[in-house]
């Protein structure tokens, strides 16, 4: 039996906020939330540090966007475990990288997509104007998952018909099929190089860019900028 | 606090948001212009005039030249149109599409808000204590559009010989902030809901334009007209 409460409150604010970025630390009306799945399987080893500088020049390239006000994001990285955070602005956004262990891809869809909703839906209560896209990153396909194949398309389905974005970035081309299996709208199939890792966060960036700039959610052209 | 928000009537029908104004802070000026609903496209003039009078010099504090240029913007823009072709009919028509809007109009001057109006709205007051009120500006009369100076006696229903600006002044002394706000927040003014009123002067006091967009997104059915504050 624990000997504390789990459960942390802080006055004032929903548990949503504490998790995500409060409603009040928000000044806009229209936001965009997008959630970045981060393949970390021992598969990724070689690309430590091009990941880690890839990371940071597409922090950068928002940053130092005219949207950047306006853009909210998520860093999930999954491996044998999944670890999700909240949705924040882009300057708390995390650029490290180290790999090691499975894929639990499907996981992390599965309880990213659903985190992704909740806070949607949280912001859309307080009178937001809300867009998102769902982007996963991965080199390879599930191993690990306590989600099944159909849980993950169940979840991208949901995703899809609520007009989220829904990207997959495939590093070596292992996981292409999975991606179309499980329903990704946008496909970015990258060869498995430092110059082409680079360019996948490159184009990451820019489609978000474009994506946040437009008033209606760009769900099947995603990576076409 | 600049605010221009569509209203639910207008989301509905597809019809524009049909207000416009500004806030210029480094000129203590504040605008709100409200386009009459039956013109097709009041929003055009209403912009126009925005933009024309926000290009003059608005640093003064003598109200003679304050109304010239309210005067001056009011030409300029009906000037777009009248010009374009000297027929009767197209001007008549063009007044009644393009021109008829109300304007409201705050010079913070050294002593005074001073407040010029033609045509109905709110006027949002702060006292010193910063509590919040609103007066309206509406004497049951048909609207008053600056647009009914510029056509013939007979081309018009209504305020043959013209119309003016209304003039009013509140001293330094005794309030913080004055402000003005299109008519369409007379649903929130006079709502049953306390709380909800409530919750609408908070944010006003804030000063936080994202949120009172997000309180009137919330409240978007409430909201039946469009919406423009400049406080």
């Amino acid at each position: 039996m624990s000997n504390y409460d789990e459960t942390v409150e802080i006055d004032g604010l929903d548990e949503m906020e504490t998790i995500n970025t409060a409603i009040d630390d928000l000044d806009t009306e229209s936001i965009t939330l997008i959630f970045t799945g981060l393949d970390r399987s021992g598969s990724m080893q070689t690309y430590t540090m091009e990941m880690a500088q890839a990371l940071n020049e597409f922090k950068d390239a928002l940053t130092n966007s005219k949207e950047a006000e306006e853009i909210l994001i998520a860093r999930a990285d999954f491996s044998n475990s999944i670890n999700i955070g909240g949705y924040k602005k882009i300057a708390d956004y995390d650029t490290s990288y180290s790999a090691a262990g499975g894929t639990a891809l499907y996981d992390v869809i599965v309880e990213g997509a659903a985190k992704l909703k909740e806070y949607m839906e949280f912001l859309k209560k307080e009178g937001m104007r809300v867009k998102a896209v769902f982007a996963i990153f991965t080199d390879g396909e599930d191993n690990g998952s306590y989600s099944s194949l159909s849980s993950a398309r169940d979840s991208i389905r949901d995703l899809n018909s609520l007009e989220i974005t829904t990207a997959f970035i495939s590093f070596g081309g292992v996981a292409d099929t999975i991606s179309k299996k499980i329903g990704f709208k946008n496909l970015l199939p990258v060869a498995s190089s430092a110059t082409e890792l680079r360019n996948a966060f490159n184009c990451l960036s820019k489609s978000v860019i474009e994506a946040s700039k437009s008033v209606v959610s760009t769900q099947d052209d995603f990576f076409s900028i | 606090m600049f605010v221009n928000k569509i209203g639910y009537h207008h989301i509905e029908d597809g019809s524009n948001n049909q207000d416009y104004g500004f806030l210029i802070q480094d000129k203590k000026s504040k605008l709100v212009c409200d386009g009459c609903s039956e013109g097709k496209n009041s929003e055009v003039g209403a912009k126009l005039f925005s933009y024309a009078l926000s290009s003059m010099e608005l640093s003064t504090d003598d109200i003679l030249i304050v109304l010239n240029n309210l005067e001056e913007a009011f030409k300029r823009v009906s000037d777009v149109f009248f010009t374009v072709k000297k027929d009767m009919n197209f001007i008549l028509k063009a007044a009644r599409d393009y021109l008829c809007f109300t304007i409201l109009f705050v010079k913070e001057c050294e002593n005074y808000f001073r407040v010029l109006n033609c045509g109905d709205g709110y006027i949002i007051l702060q006292d010193k204590s910063g509590e919040i009120s609103f007066l309206e500006l509406n004497d049951g009369e048909y609207p008053k559009y600056y647009i009914y100076n510029f056509l013939a006696e007979d081309a018009v229903k209504h305020y043959k010989s013209g119309v003016y600006f209304e003039y009013k002044s509140f001293r330094k002394d005794d309030y913080l902030n004055v402000g003005i706000a299109s008519d369409g927040i007379r649903f929130i003014v006079n709502s049953d809901d306390e709380a909800l009123k409530e919750e609408f002067i908070k944010i006003l006091k804030s000063g936080k334009e994202s949120a009172m967009k997000r309180f009137i997104n919330r409240n978007q059915k409430l909201f039946n007209d469009d919406v423009t504050i400049s406080f």
